[in-house]
């Protein structure tokens, strides 16, 4: 184990005079200042000798002093709730860095996304394709071009079309039955064998990390609800974890509960649709019948609580929106009950059926290392036996009053993956069934006054919470004004979804739906803008869209 | 009975009996695995107030479904070999229209009762997943192609136990005319309790023939899209909805005419005989959408493990139980 005070008294040897300035703030978050050249430097301690995780890479534009590179290192797995942000300035007029891809993997993507969407370059990136962008813009070629490097074995080599090649090219996506939402997975295949396979995004980007940037905070909770429909609860919950920090208040213990209780109920919806979908992928219709009919009753009871079955609206800054009244809470206990013993029957179904063992067990195998190094977060790093949870490793809401126990499985095929997230749903009732209890017991008020942004106790915050798919990360700079300078979110499919390609090679095709299944993407989360066109083709944009809303809504 | 001038009708009624049946067998299993879905599935008896809209039962939801599809446009891929995949889905249909024909319905059958009837019937039966291999392979679609090749191995599965149990079927009645297999049954007890083992084989061979879960795998949506199929629509997809509807009819009705007696009980009457074979009908569907509902997909490779593991075996031993019958008839009658 590693404590902060040994973690920053390595820095500060290995950068002496290069540490240009350092603080903390009142949540365990470090903060400090170095120079360009030594960002490798220091992901190669964070990374490989203090074992920690680099969860996001943001881009901060600074106007005229030039854009600041952040790279949020999380070691909350290691000391409850640290987490330490390296920051580098970097001149307006050359805005170029060294990639740290090669020592920490699992900011490849989080370069990709920063290099399209601000001027900053990230130099002798191993994979500099576009993430969100066409690969064929602008020009068809040159985009495709690719210098492979070794890397640790676990980012892939593309699976690009050349025509001197036997293996034949399967595209699943844009549009494909296996996938809900718009995602793109080129397949390269040897007979029956996956051999390579590419991960390409951008079909459902919908630039809210921009929007975010023209809104007021109270208005961003709304924002945030919307980046995805499922996990709506824990986005708000992460984006006001980030405005509390930033404005320094505390929320009361009544609210925290109800925040806790409606994160919970989420995930309960939220596993048992994956449950669904699952058995949909292969080829179980019955059982996407029967836990879709169990999810019925968790929206059941959002609607019964809130007024509404998704997008609830609960989560506002310093508490929340709506009192869970007494007659709610009987209601919600007794369905709960009815609930768990309807979940049982399913985890029974699925746990002894033999064609389900025999169809996930063995598939899309994930070993611990790989986890660890490609950065995978939620049931599927857990599945692999890494205990990886925020609600444990930097408690939010009321997860500290609660007592539950994080949910492993050594396995780390899609078998585990399984039984991870039927398990969660048994810890996620028994949690909102503790919420419910401290409920009943105590009153207090649900919210207190929202601090004005110019009395910001700091400049900028992290927020995490664990969505039902793993960690999510929101990043708020703040400059004093009522909008948020920079929002950056890093949502848990963003990193799941890149260990994709590797999970698929070596198996077959019949085993691919299941296997992208099992990491249970969100494609609407890992993209975040679109781009509407009219019957003519032409791009509309936001004030044209606001005026066609006001005509249908007329 | 010879075929006579009334050929031509008798050809005509067992082709339509066949479609309607097939139509009753596929809203059968689409109501059975709704209601075990928790889901309505078509109504059998609309609601009153619905009635205006949707008539008094949507029992022929099959039908419907499939005259919708006859009269919309067909599409053809540019690179698709059209003529060759405009023959598919005919090929596939006469195939099963003859075989349709041959096939006794209740003990009616004007042209089942040459020898060597039940080989035709196989043949004919074995031409329909070659029809359809040949259409996705033509169809210039990766997701045809990929299909054809899985339909092609499915077949090559399932067809070892369907031959191995029918041809022992053929043993111990001592014919290969489909006819007289039946006739034979009703002079003795139903092969379905004689050799059971048989009778399994050739059931679970029936859910692979009609892709069925789990054996549904040349179409797995979310793998292949619709395998074969997936380039096919309008009334070319509509001839290959009408070949399925045959199918899982003459499947059955082989199946009750070789393990059932194909319905006749000796000394009762032929409206009756006609009811109980709709019944028997009615019940193998049940069994068969019991078997779909409460499964998942197999793998290709896995299910071609299965078809090897259970059905075969079941058909070889019940190859080896019909001779050790036909010895012990034969040792209590001589000893």
């Amino acid at each position: 184990m590693v404590s902060s005070e040994d973690m920053l008294a390595g820095l500060r040897e290995r950068l002496g005079p290069d540490l240009t300035s350092e603080s903390k703030d009142p949540k365990n978050t470090f903060t400090i200042n170095t120079r360009k050249e030594r960002v490798r430097e220091v992901a190669r301690y964070l990374i490989g000798e203090v074992q920690g995780r680099l969860i996001q890479v943001s881009v901060i534009d600074r106007g005229l002093d030039g854009y600041e590179v952040v790279y949020h290192y999380s070691l909350d797995h290691l000391e409850k709730n640290l987490h330490i942000n390296v920051k580098v300035l970097l001149p307006a007029d050359e805005p170029e860095v060294e990639s740290v891809s090669l020592e920490a993997p699992e900011s490849s993507w989080s370069e990709r996304e920063m290099m399209e969407f601000t001027p900053v370059r990230f130099i002798n990136h191993p994979d500099p394709r576009h993430l969100w962008l066409p690969h064929e813009w602008p020009n068809p070629v040159e985009s495709e071009k690719y210098n492979p490097v070794e890397r640790n074995g676990v980012l892939t080599t593309p699976a690009t079309y050349s025509k001197n090649s036997e293996a034949s090219l399967i595209p699943l996506g844009p549009y494909h039955p296996l996938l809900i939402e718009g995602a793109y997975f080129r397949v390269k295949f040897d007979g029956e064998e996956i051999t390579d396979a590419d991960v390409k995004l951008g079909w459902n980007h919908r630039g809210i990390m921009k929007l975010f940037e023209s809104r007021s905070y109270t208005r961003g909770a709304f924002l945030a609800e919307r980046v995805c429909g499922i996990c709506n609860v824990t986005h708000t919950t992460a984006y006001l974890n980030a405005v509390e920090s930033l404005s320094g208040i505390e929320i009361p213990d009544r609210a925290r509960y109800i925040r806790t209780l409606m994160a919970e109920l989420e995930r309960v919806h939220s596993h048992l649709l994956w449950l669904g979908v699952a058995g949909d992928l292969i080829g179980f219709k019955t059982l996407f019948m029967l836990s879709w009919k169990v999810r019925e009753q968790v929206l059941d009871v959002f609607e019964s609580v809130t007024g509404s079955r998704r997008a609830p609206a609960m989560n506002l800054i310093g508490g929340v929106r709506k009192d869970v009244s007494s007659e709610n809470i009987k209601k919600t206990e007794r369905r709960l009950g009815g609930m768990r013993r309807e979940v049982e029957r399913l985890v029974d179904i699925a746990y002894n059926h033999p064609v389900v063992r025999k169809r996930l067990q063995d598939i899309g195998r994930l070993n611990l290392a790989t986890a660890k190094n490609a950065g995978a977060v939620g049931p599927t790093a857990r599945a692999s036996g890494w205990k990886l949870d925020t609600r444990s490793s930097s408690p939010y809401a009321a997860y500290e009053y609660a007592t539950w126990d994080v949910v492993t499985d050594g396995g780390g095929d899609a078998w585990a993956r399984t039984i991870v997230r039927l398990k969660e749903i048994l810890v996620s009732i028994d949690i909102s069934t503790q919420c419910l209890e401290a409920l009943n017991h105590r009153g207090g008020p649900i919210s207190i006054e929202p601090v004005d942004p110019k009395d910001f106790k700091l400049s900028e915050a992290l927020g995490k919470a664990e969505a039902p798919r793993g960690e999510l990360v929101y990043y708020i700079v703040s400059d004093g004004t009522n909008i948020p300078h920079s929002v950056r979110i890093r949502t848990p499919s963003f990193r799941n979804n890149a260990l994709i390609p590797n999970l698929l090679k070596g198996h077959t095709l019949a085993d691919a739906p299941i296997i992208v299944g099992s990491i249970d993407p969100c494609y609407s989360c890992t993209d975040r803008t679109v781009i509407v066109q009219d019957s003519r083709r032409d791009t509309i944009w936001k004030t044209a869209l606001i005026d066609l809303a006001s005509v249908r809504s007329r | 009975m010879t075929p006579t001038v009334t050929s031509f009708e008798g050809a005509l009624l067992l082709l339509l009996v066949s479609f309607f049946l097939g139509v009753l067998y596929s809203y059968e299993v689409r109501k059975i695995s709704a209601r075990l879905q928790y889901r309505r599935g078509p109504w059998l008896l609309v609601p009153k107030s619905l009635r205006k809209t949707l008539g008094t039962t949507r029992l022929l939801q099959p039908l419907y479904d499939i005259l919708k599809l006859l009269y919309k446009e067909s599409i053809i891929p540019e690179t698709a070999r059209t003529r060759l995949f405009k023959t598919a889905p005919l090929v596939a249909l006469t195939c099963l229209g003859a075989a349709a024909i041959l096939t006794p319905l209740a003990g009616y059958s004007p042209f089942a009762s040459f020898e060597l009837s039940l080989v035709a019937v196989l043949y004919l039966l074995l031409g329909v997943p070659l029809a359809f291999v040949l259409g996705g392979a033509v169809s210039s679609s990766p997701w045809g192609v990929v299909g054809s090749q899985r339909e092609a191995e499915l077949v090559l599965a399932y067809e070892t136990p369907f031959i191995i149990g029918v041809f022992t079927v053929a043993v111990m009645a001592d014919t290969l005319s489909i006819q007289s297999i039946v006739a034979a049954q009703i002079s003795r007890y139903p092969y379905l309790l004689l050799n059971p083992f048989s009778a399994a084989a050739v059931f679970l061979a029936i859910v692979g023939k009609l892709h069925l879960k789990p054996f549904d795998i040349p179409e797995a949506e979310v793998e292949v899209v619709a395998g074969p199929m997936t380039e096919y629509s309008g009334r070319l997809l509509g001839l290959i909805e009408i070949g399925k509807v045959l199918l899982i009819s003459i499947s059955v009705s082989l199946f009750i005419d070789l393990f059932l007696a194909g319905g006749m009980i000796p000394r009762l009457g032929y409206p009756l005989v006609a009811l109980i074979f709709i019944l028997e009908g009615f019940l193998v569907v049940s069994l068969i959408t019991l078997v779909h509902t409460l499964n998942p997909r197999f793998r290709i490779d896995q299910a071609f493990r299965w078809y090897l593991k259970v059905p075969t075996l079941l058909s070889a031993l019940g190859l080896v139980w019909a001779y050790s019958l036909r010895y012990l008839h034969t040792a209590i009658l001589w000893g």
